[in-house]
C-alpha cells in the first residue's frame, strides 16, 4: 500500500471506531528474519531471508501511524515486539510456502546452499526455522 | 505437517495481553487472511468482522470457521474502504486489529 493510502486507511479506521476504541497495529519490523536449521545436536545459522519490497512498507507503516498520531486520530498507549516463527520440515516445503504466501521473500542461492550443506553434514536435522521480529502497538482513538 | 506457524502461540498471547482481552467487544480485523489470528481472538469477542481483499483467503477462512464461532464471526472479501462504504454510518467497533496489513 502506498504511504498516502496507509494514512487514508487509518483515517477510515478512526471513523469506524467507537469513542475510546482501541487500534492494535501488528506488523513485522524491517529487520531481516534469520534462518536456522535445527538438528538433534543444536541450531545452526543458515543466513537471512531477503525481502525485496516489504521492509520498505513496514517503515512506511510506522510513518503513517506517526502521521495519524500527529493528526490526533490516535494516541499511542503501549508498543513492543515479539517473535513469530515459521517451522518447515524441509527446504522444499519452505520454498513452496514462501512462493504461495510470502512472494516478496527470497532465500538466496548462498543461503539455500548453506541449508543443503547443513543437511548433508547433520543427518538428524529436524526442521528449518524462520523467525520474524514483529512490532505491536496499542493506540486509543483520540479526538 | 510440513509448515507450522508460530507453534509457541506467542502472537495470540501478546495480542491478548496488549488488547486487555476482547471480552464482549465488537472487533474489526483488517487483513484477516485465512483466519489464522481470527480463531485466537474470536472466542472472546462478542462479534468479529474479518475483512481481506483476497477472495481466495476469505473462502479459506469461511471453510475453516469452527462451528462454535459461526454465529459471531463474519468475513467479507473487501478492502477497508469498500467495507466502510458498505455498512451503516452509525456502526462502530470497540477494537480494530491491523493484522500485518497496514
Amino acid at each position: 500500500m502506498a504511504p498516502e493510502g496507509m494514512v487514508h486507511a487509518l483515517e477510515i479506521i478512526h471513523q469506524l471506531l467507537a469513542p475510546d476504541g482501541l487500534l492494535l497495529d501488528i506488523h513485522p519490523t524491517a529487520e531481516p528474519p534469520p534462518i536456522l536449521v535445527r538438528s538433534a545436536v543444536g541450531d545452526f545459522s543458515a543466513g537471512w531471508l531477503q525481502e525485496t519490497d516489504n521492509f520498505i512498507e513496514y517503515k512506511q507503516a510506522d510513518q503513517a501511524m506517526q502521521r495519524a498520531v500527529e493528526q490526533h486520530w490516535f494516541a499511542l498507549e503501549e508498543a513492543g515486539e515479539f517473535k513469530f516463527s515459521i517451522h518447515a520440515d524441509g527446504l522444499n516445503e519452505l520454498t513452496a510456502h514462501l512462493a504461495a504466501e510470502w512472494k516478496d521473500a527470497v532465500i538466496t542461492p548462498d543461503t539455500a546452499a548453506r541449508i543443503k550443506s547443513l543437511y548433508r553434514e547433520h543427518p538428524g536435522i529436524k526442521e528449518i526455522i524462520i523467525t520474524e521480529k514483529i512490532h505491536i502497538a496499542r493506540y486509543r482513538r483520540d479526538a | 505437517m510440513a509448515i507450522r506457524m508460530d507453534p509457541e502461540n506467542l502472537e495470540s498471547e501478546v495480542v491478548c495481553l496488549f488488547s486487555g482481552g476482547f471480552a464482549d467487544k465488537n472487533v474489526l480485523e483488517i487483513g484477516c487472511g485465512d483466519g489464522r489470528l481470527t480463531w485466537q481472538i474470536a472466542p472472546q469477542a462478542r462479534r468479529l468482522v474479518g475483512i481481506d481483499p483476497s477472495d481466495e483467503k476469505i473462502a479459506k477462512a469461511w471453510q475453516a470457521i469452527p462451528n462454535k464461532l459461526k454465529s459471531q464471526v463474519h468475513f467479507h472479501a473487501q478492502s477497508l474502504e469498500e467495507y466502510a462504504a458498505s455498512i451503516p454510518s452509525s456502526e462502530r467497533f470497540d477494537c480494530a486489529v491491523l493484522s500485518w496489513s497496514l
